[in-house]
């Protein structure tokens, strides 16, 4: 897994399709906006997608980033690997 | 027709046997299909965007979606088309590297997310699917010097004929004494991609159905003389 750092805000999912990944936010924060218009906040240390992704369930925000914000992707089979060592515990 | 945003069977997929997982049997794609994220995307929505960083591989079941590069003036230029049975963003996923370029579906398009994680994995398992993936990059670098060299050596005219033909033979529907090009494209990206300005395509398109070579209804083309054509392109393609 690696970090990825946004320098610019750009569009990362459209309202109502399922994430390719869930978002952990590391720094910045990420923009949200649900269908009607009310917008919100995703912050350092909150993350965003993880039921969707799992699930394959669509996820009802825009979401956009802002500069200098720095985000760990998480996919599918990184999640599926934590669920795999969790189980051990 | 509109598509359903349901999640596919790569088995069942229309474009099942063009992509680069085509020699896969049953057991080896019931994986794939359980792994991958599938999305219906609207024309002008974006699956990725230029500077951003890749996650995996796109596999296009239907539609088209464009490629385009920002310039520093500000305008983008149309770099290339994707259409069903493409993959996207794999060489910016293997050269670990940025997205170098905005991918924007052109109407619904129905795409498959398969993460990198999963892959790679694959392509490991699968030499078939590593092969795939060769040839595909392969292909596409043959593609784009034959573009740097025609863009070099070829006039507008030919340029114009040469896209056409390229067209036709992506997205060419055959009606008889004529093959209309499926693909909505404005006089704007279709510049983009010879390298001309808009009012200068437009006055050699005008030419074009002057002299018999293509017919135009609304926005789209039609091909009525690929022999004339592949003259007019000034060599064999």
């Amino acid at each position: 897994m690696q970090t990825q750092k946004f320098t610019n805000a750009t569009k990362l999912h459209h309202m109502g399709m399922v994430p390719i990944v869930a978002y952990l936010i590391i720094k910045g924060q990420l923009e949200i906006k649900d269908r009607k218009g009310n917008e919100d906040k995703v912050l350092p240390g909150e993350m965003i997608g993880l039921k969707e992704v799992w699930h394959h369930q669509p996820l009802d925000f825009d979401i956009d980033t802002t500069p200098g914000t720095t985000l760990l992707p998480l996919d599918k089979s990184t999640l599926a690997r934590f669920k795999e060592v969790l189980a051990e515990f | 027709m509109e598509l359903k945003n349901h999640k596919l069977e790569c088995e069942t997929c229309v474009s099942h046997l063009k992509g680069i997982f085509c020699e896969l049997s049953h057991d080896q794609l019931s994986p794939i299909t359980n792994q991958k994220v599938t999305n219906i995307y609207k024309k002008g929505q974006s699956l990725f965007v230029e500077g951003n960083h890749p996650n995996g591989i796109f596999c296009i079941s239907t539609g088209n979606i464009k490629l385009t590069e920002q310039g520093n003036d500000g305008k983008e230029t149309l770099i290339r088309i994707v259409t069903k049975g493409d993959i996207l963003g794999h060489r910016s996923l293997f050269s670990e590297q940025s997205y170098h370029a905005t991918a924007t579906a052109m109407e619904d398009t129905r795409a498959c997310f398969i993460d990198k994680s999963f892959i790679i994995g694959l392509i490991k398992e699968q030499p078939s699917v590593a092969l795939k993936v060769i040839e595909k990059l392969s292909k596409d670098m043959g593609a784009a010097e034959h573009r740097l060299n025609s863009m070099h050596t070829r006039n507008v005219r030919e340029r114009l004929a040469e896209l056409l033909l390229l067209l036709k033979e992506s997205h060419g529907v055959d009606e008889g004494t004529r093959t209309k090009i499926d693909l909505r494209l404005t006089r704007e990206e279709m510049s983009t991609m010879i390298g001309t300005a808009p009012e200068t395509l437009i006055r050699f398109i005008s030419e074009f159905k002057e002299a018999g070579l293509i017919e135009q209804e609304g926005k789209t083309i039609f091909v009525k003389d690929e022999g004339k054509l592949l003259e007019w392109t000034g060599c064999q393609l």
